[in-house]
């Protein structure tokens, strides 16, 4: 495979390319859903293909194909040269210094070695204990195992390849009451081995699910209007990744999409607030070079509560006239690699959990747990995102449960609104969930410690 | 191409009593935008979806490896999962009943061939637009598309059959800088073919949109008479309905619809078709993922209940007919899901519900709606841009707060109006709809 990139890198020199990036990959996910009871579904995916990006007189273009064959690859390193011609904007790319390397994240157990039996059994298990708690309808358990391997050739002299597992299992838990129907669901996923899933009671993490989801059905809405709140880490790594993190990427800043474009140094986010992007971080995803073989070392975007640094690849770098940070990324060898965050989070404080809420007199805190995820708007600055189970805050202590919570705002205020800033730290990724951005998604990694913010926009439903 | 009888024979020979091909052949070209054209690509791929059965065990694997050697294993490791899958009591067989509808039209022959050099007179004419709607507006970022998807169907009771779709897309976001402040506007278009598309309209429309949206204020929150754009009504009912009509949700307990078959559930002005056979509109195909011929199947006639969507799965379970609702990926089992919902125009223009509304919001657009809630029919969508109504006349525009309430309720003893305003995307089509005393979330 290797020597028929190096043609393909050789095919785009003769052709007149000054710059070409060629990324194989070999890709596999496997996934187990048990729905009531029953294994509704043991699929697995294979993929492999090649991606070829090409400089061509100042023009970007890009095409694949998994067809692996050279007669195959030629031919798309002229169909990117053809889509180069098409294209009317001149670009330059910030070219670096080849860097060579091989990555492996670390496992124990490799999951090629676990049985189907002893698969199937951790998910009908689970399964099983989440339908056992009273008031449960339906319970819908999965466990996912993705296998990545990238390997890119640039022009300038990179290769680069990682191998990664990424496992997890989520529960989802529909609890009944008095004609009312609530859903809760929870993900837990992992960069390592199958020992992540040995190593844990999974029917006890089911049945957590299936209880949050009992007692959410008989709670309240919460209500509407600007209150305010303590976001707990996976709130806060929510509110970061779809409210900052998306403003932060090189590509929207330069476009002008993103209310961020001009404000270098400039105080954007209350003191307390520092918030870096890191392709390796304990329980975040595993980004050690991106799509474009650039290393990804911690960005920091926001120091102390000014903007330092924004997320850029090649392209975006040299617009911005910024250092290349690593976060050209492709959702798979189909696509050209586009600015992405890796793992995006706040860095903790100084407070104690309980001294956030205690400074609430009334107002909510916010819990990620069962969220479904969230949008930004990062022209108009606004975002969304919904909540999982959450409770009230009474006098500075925690108060009843509330459901169906959506949080909205803008971007900067909620930023500049961060009233304290906890010393707890947690990142969290997903096998499960990726992120989107131009019809393609990437995983990653977001969190941070608890927060306390003034005036979030609370809408309940 | 591949020799998928023989695939389809090895599998028996493996010992699956019952197997099925879906192969998937797409490509896709697109042009992304920013001032100008800034990039292009060509993708194409094929994917082989593989799903057996022995005895009621199922499994499914799908690969983009198509080497003689990736697809073995991947038929091997078909037959290694279903044998290791306990049985599931409601299987009785892969779809029986294969056939197809012939559909005119949702093929474009120069679509499926365009290449990105194709592409660029209508991304010019796009971008060109924009100035036309407002002179100081400038297009920020979008994209023109066109994608093709040719589908071969096989199993062990019949094939193959074959289909072909192709659509074409167009996307732009304008912004206009006046005295520091920022008004964006964004807007779309697709078509079966990029012959059709309207650049020029769209354009001009989102140059001038983005004017409007300079001055907006931020909204108080408080009850409104709210009319959804049909823009907005297309995010929104595939998401609320979507889920709620899908016979598996209702088998599994999981659809607020459940027991509700020829019960009234929304307004009687409110009438829902799943459009997979009706040529007019996209999203429709001749057969569904699983070689069931498509149908235009009425799920709520004025306001009625009539059926839910099903795959062979959910069909067979309940001694019913598929209504060629099966929807999949090369890599997954199909669950019953709407080709196109479709709901269907009224009468009344969207100058008339304006005139209607005392304290009202045009909204225009919305982000997050996919975060409602299916399952309990809580509707959740935060405006970026709305125009707010006085006493029937548009008086400014605003761009942010939350409309929170029961879907079921939005549409059914809220709804007073159904515009006449038909839009079609490729999920849904829809037009704008008018309703009184919604809440809504801001300052």
């Amino acid at each position: 495979m290797l020597e028929l990139i190096n043609k393909a890198l050789k095919k785009a020199e003769i052709l007149g390319c000054s710059y070409a990036e060629v990324r194989f990959q070999r890709y596999s996910y496997e996934l187990l859903m048990a729905d009531n009871k029953i294994l509704k579904e043991h699929s697995r995916t294979f993929r492999a293909g090649v991606g070829v990006r090409v400089l061509y007189n100042g023009r970007l273009g890009f095409a694949s194909t998994n067809d692996l064959t050279l007669e195959s690859l030629e031919r798309a390193v002229s169909q990117a040269i053809s889509s180069a011609k098409a294209s009317k904007e001149v670009v330059e790319l910030n070219i670096l210094n080849g860097r060579k390397g091989r990555f492996h994240a670390q496992f124990k157990i490799d999951v090629d070695d676990v049985s189907e039996e002893d698969k199937v059994s951790v998910v009908l298990e689970a399964n099983k204990a989440g339908l056992e708690v009273e008031g449960v309808k339906s319970s819908v358990t999965r466990l996912g195992i993705q296998k990545d391997f990238r390997y890119v050739a640039t022009s300038d002299g990179s290769e680069l390849e990682y191998t990664s597992t990424l496992l997890g299992l989520s529960q989802l838990s529909i609890a009944y009451e008095a004609g009312r129907m609530e859903r809760v669901s929870n993900q837990e996923s992992y960069v390592a081995g199958w020992e992540f899933i040995k190593n844990r009671n999974w029917s006890e993490f089911a049945s957590e699910v299936s209880k949050l989801a009992r007692e959410t059905v008989k709670a309240h809405l919460p209500p509407s209007g600007r209150l305010t709140a303590v976001a707990d880490p996976e709130m806060v790594g929510l509110i970061l990744h779809e409210a900052f993190g998306h403003a932060s990427e090189g590509d929207l800043v330069a476009s002008g999409a993103s209310i961020l474009k001009g404000r270098l140094g400039e105080t954007i986010a209350s003191h307390q607030v520092s918030i870096v992007d890191d392709g390796l971080v304990e329980g975040g995803y595993y980004v050690p070079f991106d799509d474009e073989g650039n290393i990804k070392e911690k960005t920091v975007v926001v120091d102390k509560g000014v903007l330092k640094g924004f997320l850029t690849n090649k392209e975006t770098a040299k617009k911005l006239n910024l250092p290349v940070s690593g976060n050209g990324r492709a959702q798979d060898f189909v696509n050209p690699p586009i600015v992405r965050q890796t793992n995006f989070y706040m860095l903790p404080g100084d407070w104690g959990v309980e001294e956030l809420i205690r400074e609430v007199k009334f107002g909510i805190y916010l819990v990620g747990r069962g969220s479904f995820g969230g949008q930004v708007h990062t022209g108009a600055g606004t975002f969304t995102f919904s909540a999982g189970p959450s409770r009230l805050i009474r006098n500075g202590e925690l108060a009843e449960v509330v459901r169906g919570v959506v949080v909205s705002g803008s971007i900067l205020e909620t930023l500049k609104n961060v009233m304290g800033v906890g010393k707890d730290l947690r990142v969290r990724t997903s096998v499960f969930g990726r992120c989107g951005k131009d019809g393609q998604m990437v995983r990653v990694g977001d969190g941070g410690p608890h927060v306390l913010i003034k005036d979030v926009i609370i809408g309940g439903g | 191409m591949m020799d998928l009888e023989k695939i389809l024979n090895k599998l028996l020979s493996l010992g699956a009593s019952e197997a099925e091909l879906y192969l998937v052949k797409s490509r896709e070209v697109s042009l992304d935008l920013t001032q100008v054209i800034s990039k292009a690509r060509t993708s194409e791929v094929t994917s082989l979806g593989i799903r057996v059965a022995i005895g009621k065990s199922v499994a499914t694997v799908g690969t983009q490896d198509l080497s003689e050697k990736g697809v073995e294993e991947a038929l091997s490791k078909a037959i290694a999962i279903a044998k290791t899958t306990p049985p599931d009591e409601h299987w009785v067989s892969f779809n029986k009943e294969i056939g197809f509808k012939p559909l005119n039209g949702v093929y474009d022959k120069g679509t499926a061939e365009a290449s990105a050099e194709d592409l660029v007179g209508v991304a010019e004419e796009l971008l060109n637009s924009v100035k036309e709607g407002f002179k100081e507006a400038i297009p920020v970022r979008g994209a023109v598309t066109t994608s093709t998807h040719e589908v071969i169907y096989l199993s062990s009771y019949d094939g193959p059959l074959k289909r072909a779709e192709t659509a074409a897309g167009l996307y732009i976001m304008a912004k206009v800088e006046e005295a520091g402040k920022v008004g964006t506007y964004g807007e779309r278009d697709v078509k079966r073919s990029f012959k059709d598309l309207e650049p020029r309209k769209v354009g001009v429309e989102v140059g001038s949109r983005a004017k409007d949206f300079v001055d907006a204020t931020s909204l108080e929150t408080g009850d409104y008479d709210v009319i959804l754009h049909n823009d907005v009504v297309i995010a929104i009912l595939p998401v609320m309905l979507g889920p709620a009509v899908s016979a598996l949700n209702i088998q599994q307990g999981r659809s607020p619809l459940i027991g509700k078959k020829n019960v009234k559930i929304l307004s009687d002005l409110i009438t829902v078709v799943d459009g997979g056979a009706d040529s007019s509109l996209l999203g429709s195909k001749e057969f569904d993922d699983e070689g069931c011929a498509t149908n235009n199947t009425v799920i709520v006639d004025k306001g009625v209940l009539k059926t839910y969507l099903y795959d062979s799965y959910t069909a067979y379970r309940e001694g019913v007919k598929s209504t060629g609702n099966a929807v999949r990926t090369y890599s997954a089992s199909p669950t019953p899901q709407p080709n196109h919902l479709h709901l269907r125009p009224g009468d009344s223009s969207l100058e008339e519900m304006i005139k209607e509304s005392r304290k009202g919001l045009l909204v225009m657009s919305t982000i997050g709606e996919w975060l409602s809630n299916s399952i309990s029919g809580h509707l959740n969508a935060t405006i970026t841009h709305a125009y707010v109504i006085k006493e029937g006349e548009v008086v400014g525009t605003v761009k942010n707060g939350v409309i929170s309430g029961n879907f079921y309720e939005l549409l059914n003893v809220k709804l007073a109006m159904v515009g006449k305003d038909l839009r079609i995307l490729y999920r849904a089509s829809a037009p704008s709809l008018m309703m009184r005393e919604v809440r809504v979330a801001g300052k």
